[in-house]
Order: C-alpha cells, then structure tokens, then sequence
C-alpha cells in the first residue's frame, strides 16, 4: 500500500518537473546567441542572390520550421505535439526526431548500462578491499590509483586504450552494430574514470559499519568473515549510498557525450553535440527531454528500491534511523 | 567453591594510538566460575570493557594481548595468544556476549528469526522447520510474549526490553558455559532493567551459566551478583564475594564508590522508581500562581511531526502540561525515556515551538516570542545539558566558551568580562591553567564545570539542566551535584533539574514531577 502511494506521488512529482524543464529549456535555447535560419540556408548553400531574395527565402524557412509566430505560441504548438509523443522534425535532417532519438538510444543505454556494472563492480571489490585493510599498505595503493584515474581526463584513457586495443594489439573493433564487441572498450573506459569515488564512499561506509555493535555481536556468535562482512555490514553499509548509484548512473549518461565522440558510436550524446552546433530547436529540446525523463525514472528506481531493501522504509514510509 | 571454568592469570591489554602504547589493563588475574555470577564494576575508562572484549578475542584494530594468559576449562592452549581461527572454534559455544544497547545489537535489516537462523546453522545443519520450532520455544523461554510475531519482526518494531531477551536468547542458542554481559541494562528504561536482570539470574541458574557482569552501576552488582571485582585505570583493586566488597570494603576507592551514591540506604534499587500511577495526581493547570513565580507553565502541549514520502503525520509528545517555578526553587521532573521530559526542556528554552499552551517567564509570555526578542527576554533562561563535550564548541579554548554570552549581549568592558570568567572559573572548581586548553584536552567531568560556567556567566534566574550528570561517573556526579546546590544557595537561581534517577532528584530537589506519556503528575507530599 504504501509502496503504491509511493509511486503515485513520485510520478505525479515527476509529471511536474519535466514540465518544467521542458518550459526552462525552450526558453534558454531561444535567449542564446545564433539562428538555426541562417544555418540551414549557409548550409544548403541556397542563399545565393540579393539581400531581397535572401530575407524571402528567410521568411519563408522561417514559417516551415513554425518559427514565424511569437514565442509562445511556439511553446503551445510544440507542447500541443508532445502530448501526441511528438518532439518535432530536425531542422537538419528533415526527419522525425522521435525516430532519430530512437536510432541512436540503444547505444547509449548499452554503453551507459555497460559502464554502470563495470564501475560498480570496480568499486565494490576494491572498496571492500581497501576497508579491510584499513590504513594499510594495500589501501593506500587502491587510494593512490583512485586519484590517479580521477585525475586522468577521460579523453586521454580514451586515446590510450584505442591505442593499445584498436592498433597495437588489435582485439577491438572500432567498426559495426551495438554489440559486446564494440562497445566492451568504452564501456570499460567510462567505468574505471568514473569508479574511484564510488569506491571511497563504500570503503569509509563499510569501515563505519564494521565499528557497529550488531558486528561485534555477530562475531561473538560465532560468524565468519564472509558473511559479516558480506551479508550484515555490506546490507546496511550499501544502503546511504544507493542513492549515490542513482544520481551516478544519470551522470553516467551524459558522461557518455566524449566518449562516445572518440571511440565514433551512434549515441544520444554525439547526437547531441552536433544538435546544438546546428542550432537544432526541436533537436536539442527533445534530448534534453529524454534525459531528464531517464534521471527522473532512475531516481523513482531507487526511492522504490530504498522501500524494498530498507524493512523501515516499507512497513512505515518514513525512515526511522 | 566450584571449579573455575574460565582462568585469567596476569593479563596485560595495550593500545596503539599514533605509534604510543597506552596500557589499558594491567596484569588482571580472575576466575570466572560454574553457575556464578561475577560482577566487573569501574567507571568509564577503567578499561572493563576492554576486558570483557579480549576475552572473546574481540579488541578491535589497535588493541592487543601484551602478556598473561586466557585459559577455558578442558582446553590446553592459552587463549591470550590465540588467532582468530582459534577463536571462532569457541565463541558462541564456551563463550558468548550481550552489549549495552541491545536495538544496536541486531541487524536492522534482517528478521529476527533470520538472525537466530543464521546462529543455529553455524555449527550444526538445522531445516527451516526445525530451527523454526527451536526459535519459538527459545523466546517463549525468555517471556517474550506473541512469539511468532517476534521471530517475524525486524528490530525496529521491538521495543529495547524485547531487543534485549531477543539478543540474550540468540547468545545463548548454542550453549555457551559463559556470558560476558556488558552493561546489559544501562540502555534500557529502570522498569525494564530489573525485568532483564531476574532473566539473566534464572538462565543462569537454569543453564548452570557463568556470568561476567559489567557494569558502572554498584547497585546492580549488589543485586545480580555472588562476587564482585573492582576495576580503576586499567587495574583490578578489589576482589571478592559481594558480601565482603560491598560491606566491609578494603580498598578506599570501593569505599568512595559506595559513599558517592545519592542515597546510601540500601535496597533502594528499581521498586522505587516505578512509582504506580495511582498514587499519582494529575498536574492541573494553576490559575493562581505563587507571587514570587518565576517561572509559569500553562496547558503546554507539543506534537511531533514526522515527514514522510509521502504525508506528514503528528505524534503527540507532550500534553496540556502545566507547572510553575518559584525563583530559587529547585523542582525535579523525572520520568523513562520518551515520556517527553527532555522536549519539556526544549520547549521552555525556546529550541522547539510550542503547539499549545502559553509559558510566562517572570510574569512575561515568552512562549511564541521569536528572534531578537526572545533571545533578549530568556537570556535569563540558561541550560545544561547531558553530553557536556558535545555541548562545547571543540575549536574553541575554554576561556572563549564561558565568555561567548557576555560577548554575545555584549556585557561589560573585554577586561571585565575576562575578570568574571576567571573569577566563575574559580568559583565551579576549575583551575585557571584549563583556560587557554579545549574542550578535547579536559576530562567530561571538567566539560560540564566549564558548562555550567558557561550557563552563569550572564547570571541567570533560571537554569535548565536535562540530565546533566547522566554521562557522568557516579564519582564525579556527586561533585557536579553538589556543586550545584552550593552554586544555588550562592547565587540564589532557581533550577528545572530533568533526570531518569530518582535517588539524583530526591538528593536535590524541593518538589519532584514525574512526566509519564507526554503528561505531567505530581507526587503527593505524604509519598
């Protein structure tokens, strides 16, 4: 019942913000600097002549793209259209950018998801090493290549990996469809970067659990290593950071933008890049839609997911700690 | 006197802190025997928790055996030198533990009945059915009542006496000789306590158990136990049967930890406490007020509230309280915990809003009042509190935190304000040397002097004080306690003095209030 409620309350909360957002960003595109007129006119090479044809054959891309009427009258065309899941055409392409977005998703989720498992398992085991070793020499090492990667732009790990796995050795292709093959070298890339403070926080989470009375008692009974550590400390050590995992799976996604570029895959976020350069209206409001949209889905994930783990959460709908 | 079944000969525990030894307990020699109990008692400190721990082989990272020897019955190695393989073929079976704050003891997150699973499973194969059945008649024997709800329930949904039987019950599933019972019903509310100790006793009696009982509270050791052992700084002074160490006591600290107890009659343990409701008379709201009123607390109600994901629900803690304070009156209010004695005190210092009822302080409402305006009326109002370090600022020097409320309202010149802290500094025992150091460099004792000073630099006609000899030794409890009856009879203020402890309240007050569910009663005079 109260996991219903839950759910009802955070979608409503969620129907609100991206309308919000929607309405933020219509606006912010619109103030910057540029238009996408002059853009597809320079790019089509059409605007040959006097300035007279020029301003016509302006006006008139100007009412085929529907920006010829006020501000928000646009807003009220467009929202009309997102109600029918329609996000608009490319100014670039001509095409549905419903479709196009569609097209390039699955590439991004894989490498998003892909990076996700890399990194959390990363952080994991690591954290778990560094917290049993306390100021040991073994945590210091983990801590010091931590830094190291944290310090490291992803570009460069990028460049480096290619390097190695495209032209030295090369296992890796940097040619074909969104499969295991393609997309095991980025998702490693993302993941490793984006590990080292995930798994800080498990480490000084664990250590703090480890002090914990009920560990104490569960070693008095008589339990081993493993399972204090793996079942008890690990249950209750994971739980403050599960939301850390939601917000990082999102930065995740838009962590994806470079990596995608350098290692050339289909994605959202080169997607997006080129969008915005192009000054694509609809384009670059429909992605910023779609990721909002996945941020708010994840973080309902792990406000439900808190209600299924945590007994306090469930049976009450309020943390008791 | 029965064979020993645990033999501690010159047992030596040292700490590492930042590369210095620090011994924590010297050369300790004890028996722990068959169907006894052994009480440790010490104050905090005194390295008995240490002890306890060590010989489970439980000290933590920088602890670690330095000498002497841990013998069980009928094993030939010695335990002080033992690894942790060695150590998990015993504990739980020769040797189990029960700690102080029995909710904290359990896993949050797992049934109870998955937390007595996991136990019966270590050293034999047991089927869920099977384990099942043995749970419930574990917990039947430990008069839990409705135990199939309890095996079903998470930690959270018991209260701490349940908690603890549940703790109790799950240390002993797999038949240990001995229990090291660390302060086993310090947590726990003075009604439940003695509920606990009658179950360790039978258990005792029952399993033929040997029992270690550390505690701090002399009384409970009176009570529980057939032999008494006395610790201080890391050293064992006094041992012997209960009879002897309590009555003709050898050693003059076991005599002055007899002497510091409030009250010295004997027996006045935990019946007086639970005070029974019907000797009680509701607290009415007192339309005629004594003239020299100080304080007036009228039909005073506060409601929790609770935000959750999705509503906001309210929990009545305190209702239609009403009392007065006539000035230089010391009125005690006592009650369990969660009776609402400590949001009283919140509530009259202005940390909380009231929902209801109106407070005046000096025949002016204070209640409501908010900002400038309320700090200016009740600077007069000055608290103390329990966790007299906590109530410190760590970075600053200990001169600084009595001055803050004369440079706050901004009192005297800076010359004269230095002159009166120096002079309050005196006055409250402390030496002017511990001016210039910071709270982590004082003891807890000393950190609720400097409290204290901090509450009557600025002269104040009211003090608050919510339990502020609770986290103290009983030692140093009765030297903060007369120091401030002395201070009273001195300066003259008036006191709300808010304890759990009876003997505490009766040792200082005029007149004693007891809170019980949010409500406030008076105890008849003739009571």
């Amino acid at each position: 019942m109260i996991v219903l409620k839950l759910l009802i309350y955070r979608l409503i909360r969620a129907m609100v913000l991206l309308w919000i957002v929607s309405l933020m960003i219509f606006t912010l595109i619109r103030l910057a600097p540029g238009d996408p007129v002059d853009y597809i006119l320079g790019a089509n090479d059409l605007a040959i002549g006097d300035t007279g044809t020029i301003e016509l054959q302006k006006k008139q891309v100007r009412k085929n793209l529907g920006l010829d009427v006020t501000a928000t009258q646009q807003y009220l065309n467009w929202i009309k259209r997102l109600a029918l899941f329609d996000l608009g055409n490319s100014y670039r392409s001509g095409k549905s950018i419903v479709s196009e977005l569609a097209d390039r998703l699955p590439a991004t989720l894989y490498l998003a998801g892909a990076a996700f498992l890399v990194q959390v398992s990363i952080a994991l085991g690591f954290g778990i090493i560094a917290s049993l070793n306390e100021d040991r020499w073994a945590d210091h090492l983990i801590r010091l290549i931590g830094v190291l990667f944290v310090a490291l732009p992803s570009f460069l790990l990028g460049l480096i990996l290619l390097e190695i796995f495209a032209i030295r050795y090369p296992v890796y292709d940097m040619i074909g469809q969104v499969s295991f093959k393609r997309m095991w070298l980025p998702a490693l890339t993302l993941g490793v970067l984006t590990s080292p403070p995930v798994m800080r926080l498990i480490r000084v989470n664990l250590i703090r659990e480890y002090s914990r009375q009920y560990i104490v008692f569960g070693r008095s009974k008589g339990l081993g290593k493993k399972r204090l550590v793996g079942i008890h400390a690990l249950g209750n050590g994971l739980l403050p950071i599960l939301s850390v995992f939601g917000v990082n799976l999102a930065g995740l996604f838009s962590g994806s933008v470079i990596i995608e570029s350098i290692f050339v895959l289909p994605g959202i976020g080169r997607y997006a890049v080129e969008s915005i350069f192009a000054r694509d209206y609809p384009a670059i409001t429909g992605y910023v839609l779609l990721i909002t949209f996945i941020v708010i889905l994840l973080n309902l994930f792990v406000g439900l997911s808190y209600a299924f783990i945590d007994p306090r959460v469930r049976n009450t709908g309020y943390i008791t700690k | 006197m029965t064979q020993p079944v645990l033999t501690i000969r010159k047992l030596s525990i040292e700490y590492k802190v930042s590369g210095k030894k620090i011994s924590a307990v010297r050369e300790a020699s004890f028996d722990l025997c068959k169907g006894q109990t052994t009480a440790l008692i010490g104050e905090s400190g005194s390295g008995k928790t240490t002890l306890g721990r060590a010989l489970l082989g439980l000290l933590d990272g920088a602890g670690i055996i330095s000498g002497g020897s841990i013998r069980f019955a009928g094993k030939s190695e010695n335990y002080a030198k033992a690894d942790e393989k060695l150590w998990r073929k015993i504990r739980g079976r020769e040797i189990s533990l029960i700690l102080q704050d029995p909710q904290l003891t359990l896993n949050p997150l797992m049934k109870i009945f998955d937390q007595m699973l996991e136990t019966m499973r270590l050293f034999s194969q047991v089927s869920r059915r099977k384990a099942w059945h043995r749970a419930l008649a574990l917990l039947e024997t430990m008069k839990l009542e409705q135990p199939q709800k309890v095996l079903q329930s998470y930690p959270f949904q018991l209260s701490g006496g349940m908690c603890q039987r549940v703790v109790i019950a799950i240390s002993l599933i797999n038949k240990p000789k001995i229990l090291i019972a660390d302060e086993p019903t310090t947590a726990l509310d003075a009604e439940i306590q003695s509920g606990i100790l009658e179950e360790l006793n039978s258990l005792r009696k029952q399993q033929n158990l040997s029992l270690l009982l550390i505690t701090h509270d002399i009384d409970v050791a009176a009570k529980a136990a057939d032999r008494v052992i006395v610790m201080k700084s890391g050293k064992i002074l006094e041992k012997g049967s209960t009879q002897k160490v309590i009555h003709h006591p050898d050693h003059p600290y076991t005599k002055s930890l007899l002497d510091c107890r409030p009250c010295n009659c004997w027996g006045c343990g935990f019946d007086e406490l639970s005070i029974s409701t019907s000797r009680l008379i509701p607290s009415k709201a007192y339309h005629e007020s004594p003239d020299d009123c100080l304080l007036d607390v009228d039909g005073l109600s506060y409601d929790y509230q609770v935000k959750g994901f999705v509503d906001t629900r309210s929990v009545s803690v305190l209702n239609e309280v009403s009392f007065y304070i006539r000035s230089g009156e010391v009125v005690g209010i006592i009650g369990s915990s969660g009776s609402g004695k400590s949001t009283l005190a919140r509530c009259l210092l202005g940390l909380l809003r009231v929902s209801k009822g109106r407070i005046l302080f000096k025949q002016s409402r204070i209640s409501g009042l908010k900002g400038r305006a309320f700090r200016s009326e009740c600077r007069l109002i000055q608290p103390i509190f329990q966790q007299a370090r906590g109530a410190l600022n760590p970075g600053r020097s200990i001169r600084n935190i009595i001055r803050e409320p004369l440079d706050y309202h901004g009192i005297n010149c800076k010359k004269d304000r230095n002159r009166r802290v120096a002079h309050l500094a005196r006055q409250v025992g402390l030496d002017s040397e511990i001016l210039d150091r910071r709270p982590s460099q004082i003891s807890t004792g000393q950190c609720q002097r400097v409290a204290i000073a901090r509450a009557l630099v600025i002269e104040p006609e009211l003090l608050i004080c919510d339990e502020p000899t609770s986290a103290l030794d009983l030692s140093i409890q009765a030297q903060i306690l007369n120091l401030l009856l002395s201070l009273k009879s001195k300066l003259g203020f008036g006191m709300l003095f808010i304890s759990h402890d009876l003997e505490v309240v009766k040792a200082i007050c005029d007149r004693i209030l007891v809170t019980r569910n949010g409500r406030l009663y008076e105890v008849p005079s003739n009571g």
